[in-house]
Order: structure tokens, then C-alpha cells, then sequence
């Protein structure tokens, strides 16, 4: 009998290894060598096969108590300038020409585009900044709107990363990594807490263009991608074009009894061929056939606005009725967070004013200033900010000297990793503060300094999760969205 | 010497009590239920109970002298423990000379009587007035779920002292001047001077002494009171160290690991954990709708919410019974509920979080919250209540928080409310007055493309379903008479279409515009003088004439591209005829090294051979960075007879001074040559 036993585990996890591994013949050979210690009775304990829609810490295994249910990160793609619009240095305004002097650099590198530049010019912002709220919050006014939200807000000054190109850097910032090949925030959440409504996809994105830069940097869906984890965890994107899922609809003539019918039938195969196999990407396969059928009715409902009433569409603006815009895509993350839908990734893309900064950062913060202070309030008067973690920010930020020339009306930036500014909202952030300073210059961090990796720690900690413990074994080694490092950042959290 | 027989009056006093006590009740049970002749001799222990009675009045007398107490008791107490001691002795007197039974029982009762009164000015003395009437006057203060938030002084320190300190620094018994039952009376000090000084523990002698050694005279509190714990100690020293007044929160001062560890355990009793409900009772809620999961590994606390809201069952509520004091949020919106629906809800005892928002209830259902002490967050949003429902929500001591938007009550407006409960966050609708009345975004015009040589089909869109077009196509900007459009239309020759969008309550939106081409001549063959650049050739020099132009995108395969060099064209239209106008099409994206042309030379021919001069246009450059855009550049001159047109177009060869990359090379893009 236990032969029996030992013998179907092998079964099962060749196939799943075989499927799984970039070692090939010689890692099937070396299990065979281990014999099968890689069943349900050891080897992976802790990763469970993705069969249902229930996380692997939910049912009571997180390791807090969570104060935030679900995230919606307005990602800014490009690299938003921190100078233009919350880290106030009244001293480049001053300096504005002089050279950035060594003794700030410090020997920082410098990416290809200002490599050969002879002198760096600093340049202050060409926008007025004012104090805000009860908070007293600085914000420039390219944020009129998100300036009357600063007291529900936290701005921290003092982000930084390790990457200075925008693949790295967002790829760090989404997956914790700069190289490619890990999973993302939102399918890491997805695995680690399940979903809450079986109608949607735990992990929706949603993409906009900037009108700062209209052809910019594009993005790859492997920035939502699930990397190692189980394809059922990756993002789905919601497009604001005609379906607004690929492939999901039926083809014309098929009733939605028949298409059921089908399912089913598939469903039954699968499950055979899971029995025989136990292949996990099996009952992954049979998840996704339920959830497409599902979301054939459930996505248009979402998508289709039209029952917003006249003041939602004015609090987040007329682009709002755009789709495909910005404005639009907060109002669906609004709405994709009532439907219990655990983590909406929104890019707005755009950010990257490496020349003519002055009138495309205008025309760039427009696009998502007040949709973004929309959002905020939309969800706080509805009750679920308290639950809901909001994050607003780029991939890194930009230099404090002129990329270019700079002249009287007009200057560029470049990629700055040293410091960066996003801020965060609602899921136990501690509101109306700001944390972190940056030195007079705006080029390095003097106080609360805050990694990816920090940043990565707290978002998972508001969700209950310990992010040392969060793991998943992978071509023999654990990994975690923060990958070797990473502390919370209590002083933010209430 | 003396003293010390003062300090024996807490031991005597308790023997005429219990004596006299006993006797009493041993005496009235033999009275009323023993008949038989021979009865108890009780002389022994009255003479007993009236020596201890003196011994306890002197006792106390000496004790009084001492000073320290509320005079006004002290006095009531004095005489009466004298009026005692005598009695005792009259009863021992009447015990052994009186023969009628019934009159000795009537003067015992009066003396029983007495000796209680007496009794109890004691205990108020001791132990403060309203010890006995107010079982536990110490209130019990709700600590807020994060407890960082909580008060300091009133929340924390505060209670400590009233359970250890105020026993004997109150206005009935001020031990040394001082009082602590309230702020003032901290403030106020005691017979030497203050008793707190902020930040040094050496100047508050209210701390110090409470560290010092148990046997030291000064030791606080006295030996034989209540004493303070090892961690209330540390706390309170760690509070003086800290405190700058008295109105912080916790997480304004910076806390060490031992008070983080205080504060915890506070939590937990103040929290107590509720058992853990298991899996099964859990799973078992899924089949009536209901989401039952834990927190977290490191509590037993449950979350509830619903499957599906719409077909909920509200009596399926009631299976929470069993998991209630485990609830620590719940969360039923868009259920549709009754008002008595929530009755289940009293059996929450610990929820902190409770949504009903979109729930068609009203002030009567929330009655039943009234006894959830720990409330904090409450979701009325979308429901019927009105102002009443503030007679529940004043009596939540717990609640931080009520959200009332699209409510009767946040209707007739919130702000007096919120003055009358300033403890409370109120949270109403959004002010939508300060978004204005915001531009509408221009419709789109969409045509296939916007060169034609027949007619084309033009169609206005816009995704704002209420939004009405108002549409021109003669160029000049549309208004409220502008005709309205209703359906696509078709155009016939070259029109520039605008377009508004308007909605009530809405500033019209800027036109929109397109111009649509007709192009008359087609052009039979095109000649360039340079091949263009290897990564932008589209279809070849045809492309120039395909009548499909290029967009905004540089990459979008309709563009002809050249780096750096000039292009000459020439056109055959394989027939003479008179034109008027040549249009080329060029693009700039400056981020893309592409820019305008100099100069655009045309000259024509009939034969192929001999050129005239037609028109030449000399282009500005632009003097900095603009969007990037299509140029159509329409050169018109006297109408001439020609089969052949030679046009020159001449490049910018480098990036303008003002670029990023000055004098590098740049691009040249072209799409579309038109003759009309």
C-alpha cells in the first residue's frame, strides 16, 4: 500500500516538475534520485495548489490582524518630478544655473542620457507651493485637488530605489526585483489572500496615457504578471476598448446555455486528467474556464458607468467619462473595490519630462490630480478608505539640475533614484502627515529614509502579512515579494 | 507611644462588632425560637463587647488627633464611637438588671442600630465616602482599539491612581494635603509643594516614593494599602520622564519596549479574547450566505460579511449566535434588511466595526447597539435615519466614527451635530459645489481617414450618455443654434467639421475639429531623390500618394522617414491640368529628433522638361518644444496648367539650438502629397 502511495506522489510531481522546471531532464533525474520527498507529505508544506479561490493565508492564517482589505496603487509611470510637485526646495529656485556641486552628488551615477552632459544646472520648480489643510501639508498647485485631500493623506519625501531606468525601476517596485521572471504585488495578494468575490478577477489593472508625453515608455504585462506563482494569480487587464477583456466573449450564435454546457464538459475532462496527473496547472486551467464564464457578465456590468450619477462624474472630472482615461479608470477602481476585488492596479502612463518639463507636468498632473482626490473622498464618504490602502506614486524621481539646456521658460529632468515622493492613504496609514526630508538640494535623503523593499513590507503589513514570512519555494529557494530585506515603516501606520 | 495605641484602632475596633454582633443574633434566635427555660448566659460576652467598644473609642480618639481627615465624618464618627462605648456599657447593665425580656430586646436593637451607623462613618473614613453606595467609582475608561491613540493622562495614568492613591488623597481623608481624584488637585500638590515634575522623577516625589523600599516611612502607597505593580510603577515613571503636559496620546512620546508590553496586556484584559471558533462552525455559516473568517494567527477575533448581499436572508443572522462575542466586525451593506432585523445584533458584545450602509433601515434599528460598548466604526451610509438616531449614538461611548452620507439626517446638514458631538467624526457626502461646473471633454470626430476623393462618412461620439453635439461644418465655431447632431453624416468636399459637447450643468466643452481633404487630382507616378531611412520606408514613395495619412505616432507605418537629408519629389499626374494648391504633410515630435522642414520649394511643369516656379514656403522653426503634431502645409498660388510638380523639401539637417540634443541630426517625416 505504501508503495501505492509513493508511487502516485511521483506520479504527480514529475509531471508538475517536469512542467514547472528550467532543469529539465537532469532535474527529473535528480528527483528521481531523491526519491519523493516532494509530496503533500513534505518538500512544499506551506504552498498549497491553487484549486479554489481561497488564499493561502486566508481563513484565518494571516499573521495580523488586517487593517486594510484591499489596495488600489495609482501607479505613475515614468517617474513623476518630486520638484514640480511635493518636495518644495526653495534653494534650486535660488541656485537655479549654478552647477550641482560634487560634494552633493557624491558620485551618484547617471544614466546614459546626461552622462555626457558638461554641467548639471539646477533648477528649482517653476510652480508656486503652498501650505494645505490642518496638516499644513506643502503641495504645489499643479495639485489643487489633491491639496484639499492632504489632511486623509501621507506624503512620504524619502522613497528611494535602486534602479534608475524605467523597466528596473518599476519592475522592482511591483515585483521586488529588478530583473524580470517574479511575480507582482497584486499576484503575490492574490495568492496570499484569495478573493472576495468570485465573479471578478482578484487582480484587475487598468491602463491610461498621460497627455505629458504621449508616446513615452511603454509597459509590459509581465509587470502584472504571476511569475512563479500559479497562473491564476496574474492580473487581469481591463481595457476601456469595446471588450474590455480579450477573448472573453462568445463568438456570435452561441448562447450563453451552450457555452455553459461546454464548460462543464471541459471541466469534467480536466478533472479526469487532473486525477490521473495531479498536475496543479490542471485545476488552475479549471478555475480560469469558471472565472472567464463568470466574468462574461459580471466585467460589462462594471464597466458600464452609466448609472453614475452627475455628481460622481464631477467629482472625478469629465474625463471620467471618457474611457480609457485616468479620471475613468479611478472611478472603475472605485467600483471594482465595492465588488470586493482585492487589488486594482492602475498605470497612468506619461510621467517621464526629460525635456519641456514645465508644460507636460502641467498637463500630466491635470490628467490624474482630480480624479486621484476623487477617489479619496468618493471612498472615504462611502466608508471604505478605513479599509481601503491608496497609493499614489512613480518608479523613481527626477534630477534636481537641468537635463538639456536650460533656459528661461523651459528645463528638463532626469532619472533620480536617491529620493522620490509618492504618498499613501486609508488602510491604517497614519492621515494627514507628512514623512521623511530630503536635503536642501533635494538630492539625498537626511531623514526616515524608505526603500522599495520598506514600502513593499508595509503594504503587505497593513494586509495582515508578515513579509519575511510570506514566501514561496521556487527552484529551491523561498521567495518573498522583498526579496532579502525590507522593515515596516510603523511611524506611518495609526 | 501614645500613637501606637492609636494605630490599634483598625484591630479593636472590629471586636465590639463582631462580639456585640453575635450576641445579638444569638440572643434573638434564642427569643423567638427556643422555648425551653434554660437560656445562654450572655453577661460574658457583653462585658467583652463593652471593654473592646471602650478600648476601640480610645483608640480611635488618639488615632483622630493624628489629623488628615474630613473633619465633618471625623466628628459624626467621634461621638458616636463615645455614644457607642457607653451604650455597650448601659446595655451590659440592663442585660443583668432588667427582668422584661421585651424591652432589653428593644434597647439591643437600638444599640445594633447604633454600632452599624457608627460602623459605617468608619468605612467612609477609611475608605471614602460613597464606598458603600457606589460600588466601583473608579469608571472604567473604554481604551480606543489602538491604543496609541488613547488619552494618556485620563485613559492611562489617571485610572492607576484613582485604584492605588485616591482611596486616601480624596476630599474626605487628603493624607498629606494632597488630592488625586482630580487633574486640579495633581496640579495643586500636597503640604510640601508640587508632586509632579515633568521629565525629572527626582522632582516628583508622587513617583519617587513610590520606589522606594517597602519598609521606608515615605513609601507610598502605606504598607497594608493596595500597592502598585512592578510594571504600573515603571510606567508611571516612564510617563514623567516623557510628559510635557497633560495632554498627550500615547503615540505622541516615544515608548520603550517595557510600556509597549504594559499596554498590551492592557489591551488583552481590557479585550479579552474571545474562544476561537472552529473551522467547522465557521464553514458551516457558507451555506446561508454568510463569510465568517479569523483575523489573524495572533487573535480570535472574526470578520463577517456576506456572500451576496442582494439575496441575503436577514433571519440567517441569527446563526451567528454562537460565534457572536467573536465578531469583531461586520460588515452587511446592500442587504436588504428590517429594522428588526438587528435585533441579533445586541449579542455583538465586542464588534468594533459595524456596516449597514445601503441597508433600507431606520433610527428604530439601531436601538440594539446601544449595548455594544466597544463600537468604534459605524456605516449609516444610504439608510433612513434621521436625527433620532442620535439618542443611540450619543449613549456609544466607543464611537470614533459615523458615516451618514445619503441619509435624511446628513440631508438636513450635519454641522450642528458635529458641534454638539465634537468626540465623534461625522463623515456626510462630499461637498460637490468645489468641483464648479467643470469643461466636458470635446467629442470625438470619426471618420476612416481624412483624405477622400468621393465622400465620406463622419460620425461624432462621446461616451457622456447625456451630453448632447452641436456640430458646424463651414468651419466657424458652433453654438447653441448650431444644428444638433443626431445621426453620421456625409461629407462631400473639403469641410473642416467642429463639434461641441454640452450637458446642464456642465461648461460646454472646447470644439473639436477635424478637416477632411478632398483630394481632386490623383497622382498617377511619384519620383523621390533619396530612398528613405532603412527603419522608416512604410509602402515605399507610394505611400505619399495613398491617400492614408499619417498620425501623431511617428512608428504608425504610414510615415516616411529621413535622416537628415533633403527630399525632392516629383509628381506625374499623367495629364495636364490647372492647379491651385499642393499639400504635404509633414510631422514633429521633438522627443523624437523630428521637426519641421525649412523650406517647401514647388515648381511645375507641363512637359516634364522646363520648370516654372509655382510657390515656395519658407517655414519658421519653432522656438521651443511643442506637442507633437501633423503639419499640413498648403501652398497655393494662381491657378497654372501642369502635368508634372518637382517639390523641394528642405530638412532641418540638425537638432535647433534650444533641443536637448543640440546639432545632432535629425529626422525629416513625411506622408501625403494632395494637388487640387
Amino acid at each position: 500500500m505504501q508503495k501505492e502511495i509513493k508511487d502516485r506522489q511521483y506520479n504527480m510531481n514529475r509531471r508538475a516538475f517536469l512542467s514547472k522546471s528550467a532543469l529539465g531532464i537532469g532535474g527529473a533525474a535528480l528527483t528521481s534520485l531523491l526519491g519523493c520527498g516532494l509530496g503533500s507529505g513534505g518538500g512544499m508544506p506551506e504552498q498549497q495548489i491553487a484549486n479554489n479561490l481561497n488564499g493561502i493565508l486566508s481563513s484565518g492564517k494571516l499573521h495580523f490582524a488586517p487593517k486594510a482589505k484591499r489596495v488600489i496603487y495609482l501607479f505613475q509611470s515614468g517617474g513623476p518630478s518630486q520638484f514640480e510637485l511635493y518636495d518644495h526646495k526653495p534653494l534650486l529656485n535660488k541656485l537655479r544655473g549654478q552647477d550641482l556641486p560634487e560634494s552633493i552628488r557624491k558620485g551618484q551615477r547617471l544614466t546614459g542620457m546626461t552622462s555626457n552632459q558638461d554641467a548639471f544646472p539646477l533648477v528649482g520648480s517653476q510652480f508656486a507651493f503652498k501650505k494645505h489643510g490642518q496638516s499644513g501639508s506643502e503641495l504645489s498647485e499643479l495639485l489643487p485637488y489633491t491639496s484639499k485631500v492632504v489632511d486623509d493623506i501621507c506624503i512620504i519625501k524619502s522613497m528611494h530605489t535602486d534602479a534608475i531606468n524605467h523597466d528596473p525601476a518599476i519592475t522592482f517596485f511591483q515585483t521586488g526585483s529588478q530583473q524580470p521572471g517574479r511575480p507582482c504585488m497584486g499576484s503575490w495578494l492574490s495568492y496570499g489572500l484569495g478573493s472576495m468575490n468570485e465573479n471578478l478577477p482578484t487582480f484587475t489593472v487598468l491602463l491610461s496615457r498621460g497627455t505629458g508625453r504621449k508616446f513615452g515608455q511603454p509597459l509590459y504585462s509581465r509587470l502584472w504578471g504571476n511569475g512563479f506563482l500559479h497562473s491564476l494569480h496574474q492580473g487581469v487587464q481591463f481595457r476601456s476598448a469595446k471588450d474590455p477583456v480579450l477573448f472573453l466573449k462568445d463568438p456570435k450564435g452561441m448562447s450563453r446555455k451552450s457555452r455553459r454546457k461546454m464548460i462543464d464538459l471541459v471541466a469534467n475532462l480536466n478533472q479526469k486528467h487532473m486525477e490521473e496527473f495531479g498536475d496543479p496547472e490542471i485545476s488552475s486551467r479549471i478555475s480560469q474556464y469558471e472565472m472567464a464564464y463568470k466574468m462574461q457578465s459580471s466585467v460589462p456590468e462594471i464597466m458600464d458607468t452609466s448609472g453614475e450619477p452627475d455628481h460622481i462624474y464631477r467629482m472625478y472630472g469629465a474625463e471620467s467619462m471618457q474611457p480609457g482615461t485616468f479620471a475613468a479608470n479611478a472611478l472603475l477602481a472605485r467600483r471594482l473595490a465595492e465588488k470586493g476585488v482585492r487589488f486594482v492596479q492602475l498605470y497612468h502612463m506619461g510621467w517621464d519630462q526629460h525635456d519641456n518639463l514645465p508644460g507636460a507636468i502641467a498637463n500630466q498632473a491635470k490628467d490624474v490630480d482630480q480624479a486621484s482626490a476623487a477617489l479619496i473622498m468618493d471612498l472615504k464618504q462611502r466608508g471604505m478608505l478605513d479599509e481601503t490602502l491608496v497609493v499614489w506614486g512613480g518608479e523613481f524621481g527626477r534630477t534636481n539640475y537641468s537635463q538639456g539646456l536650460l533656459t528661461d521658460t523651459n528645463y528638463g529632468r532626469d532619472h533620480h533614484p536617491r529620493c522620490f515622493s509618492i504618498w499613501m492613504a486609508g488602510g491604517g496609514v497614519k492621515p494627514g502627515i507628512t514623512y521623511g526630508k530630503t536635503d536642501e538640494f533635494g538630492y539625498n535623503i537626511i531623514e526616515n529614509p524608505v526603500h522599495v523593499h520598506d514600502f513593499q513590507a508595509t503594504l503587505l503589513h497593513q494586509l495582515g502579512i508578515n513579509h519575511e514570512k510570506f514566501t514561496y519555494k521556487y527552484q529551491g529557494r523561498r521567495f518573498r515579494l522583498t526579496d532579502v530585506s525590507g522593515s515596516v515603516i510603523h511611524d506611518i501606520l495609526s | 507611644m501614645i500613637e501606637l495605641i492609636g494605630r490599634f484602632h483598625p484591630l479593636l475596633l472590629h471586636l465590639p462588632i463582631g462580639v456585640l454582633l453575635y450576641a445579638f443574633t444569638h440572643w434573638s434566635f434564642e427569643y423567638f425560637f427556643k422555648k425551653k427555660k434554660e437560656k445562654t448566659d450572655f453577661t460574658f460576652a457583653l462585658s467583652i463587647g463593652a471593654l473592646s467598644a471602650i478600648a476601640s473609642a480610645v483608640s480611635g480618639w488618639i488615632l483622630a488627633s493624628g489629623g488628615g481627615y474630613d473633619e465633618r465624618l471625623l466628628d459624626w464618627h467621634k461621638y458616636l464611637g463615645i455614644g457607642t462605648a457607653a451604650s455597650a456599657v448601659v446595655l451590659l447593665w440592663a442585660y443583668r438588671n432588667w427582668s422584661n425580656q421585651k424591652l432589653f430586646g428593644g434597647l439591643f436593637t437600638v444599640f445594633v442600630v447604633l454600632l452599624s451607623v457608627t460602623g459605617h462613618y468608619g468605612g467612609s473614613l477609611t475608605h471614602g465616602e460613597g464606598f458603600l453606595t457606589v460600588p466601583a467609582t473608579t469608571e472604567i475608561v473604554v481604551l480606543p482599539e489602538n491604543i496609541k491613540e488613547a488619552h494618556l493622562f485620563d485613559a492611562l495614568v489617571k485610572p492607576i491612581v484613582d485604584r492605588k492613591c485616591v482611596s486616601c488623597h480624596n476630599p474626605q481623608k487628603s493624607k498629606g494635603k494632597l488630592l488625586l481624584h482630580t487633574l486640579a488637585g495633581w496640579q495643586a500638590g500636597g503640604e510640601n509643594g508640587a508632586v509632579l515634575m515633568a521629565g525629572s522623577i527626582a522632582e516628583s516625589p508622587m513617583i519617587s516614593r513610590v520606589f522606594l523600599p517597602k519598609e521606608d516611612e515615605q513609601h507610598m502607597p502605606p504598607s497594608g494599602k493596595l500597592q502598585l505593580t512592578y510594571e504600573e510603577r515603571n510606567f508611571l515613571a516612564w510617563w514623567v520622564e516623557n510628559m510635557q503636559d497633560y495632554n498627550h496620546q500615547i503615540k505622541d512620546l516615544k515608548t520603550t519596549t517595557e510600556v509597549d508590553a504594559y499596554l498590551k496586556a492592557l489591551q488583552a484584559a481590557q479585550h479579552p479574547q474571545p474562544e476561537r471558533p472552529t473551522a467547522q462552525q465557521l464553514a458551516g455559516l457558507e451555506q446561508y450566505g454568510i463569510i465568517a473568517s479569523l483575523q489573524s494567527l495572533d487573535n480570535s477575533w472574526v470578520t463577517v460579511r456576506l456572500q451576496n448581499a442582494e439575496s441575503f436572508k436577514p433571519e440567517n443572522l441569527k446563526r451567528l449566535r454562537k460565534i457572536a462575542p467573536a465578531i469583531k466586525s461586520i460588515d452587511i451593506s446592500n442587504a436588504s434588511l428590517a429594522d428588526v432585523d438587528l435585533k441579533y445584533f445586541s449579542r455583538f458584545e465586542n464588534v468594533t466595526t459595524i456596516n449597514l450602509s445601503n441597508c433600507t433601515i431606520s433610527s428604530q434599528a439601531i436601538t440594539p447597539l446601544k449595548d455594544l460598548p466597544y463600537l468604534r466604526d459605524l456605516n449609516l451610509y444610504g439608510t433612513l435615519v434621521d436625527s433620532t438616531a442620535f439618542q443611540v449614538l450619543a449613549e456609544l461611548k466607543g464611537l470614533k466614527k459615523v458615516y451618514l452620507w445619503k441619509t435624511p439626517l446628513a440631508n438636513s446638514g450635519l454641522e450642528k451635530w458635529r458641534a454638539s458631538y465634537p468626540q465623534l467624526e461625522i463623515i456626510g457626502g462630499v461637498d460637490f459645489a468645489q468641483f464648479g461646473n467643470p469643461q466636458l471633454v470635446p467629442p470625438l470626430i470619426i471618420a476612416e481617414q481624412d483624405l477622400f476623393t468621393d465622400s465620406l462618412l463622419v460620425e461624432l461620439s462621446t461616451k457622456a450618455s447625456k451630453a448632447t453635439i452641436k456640430y458646424t461644418t463651414d468651419g466657424s465655431i458652433p453654438n447653441e443654434d448650431s444644428p444638433l447632431y443626431t445621426e453620421s453624416f456625409h461629407v462631400f468636399a473639403t469641410t473642416e467639421v467642429k463639434a461641441i459637447l454640452s450637458m446642464s450643468g456642465w461648461t460646454d466643452s472646447e470644439p473639436a475639429s477635424s478637416t477632411f481633404i478632398k483630394s481632386r487630382f490623383t497622382i498617377d507616378r511619384l519620383r523621390a531623390s533619396v530612398e528613405p531611412h532603412g527603419s522608416y520606408t512604410a509602402e515605399g514613395v507610394a505611400t505619399l500618394k495613398d491617400l492614408k495619412k499619417g498620425g501623431s505616432s511617428f512608428g504608425d507605418g504610414r510615415w516616411l522617414g529621413y535622416l537628415g537629408d533633403d527630399l525632392d519629389l516629383t509628381a506625374d499626374l499623367g495629364q495636364v491640368e490647372e492647379i491651385s494648391v499642393v499639400t504635404v504633410g509633414t510631422l514633429t515630435d521633438q522627443n523624437a529628433y523630428i521637426h519641421l522642414p525649412q523650406s517647401i520649394k514647388i515648381s511645375v511643369s507641363e512637359d516634364g522638361r522646363r520648370y516654372v516656379p509655382f510657390q515656395d514656403k519658407q517655414i519658421p522653426m519653432a522656438d521651443g518644444p511643442t506637442a507633437a503634431m501633423v503639419h499640413n502645409h498648403l501652398i497655393r498660388s494662381e491657378p497654372t496648367l501642369a502635368r508634372y510638380i518637382r517639390i523641394k523639401i528642405k530638412s532641418q539637417g540638425v537638432n535647433p539650438t534650444w533641443h536637448p540634443a543640440p546639432g545632432e541630426p535629425c529626422w525629416l517625416f513625411v506622408d501625403e502629397v494632395l494637388v487640387e
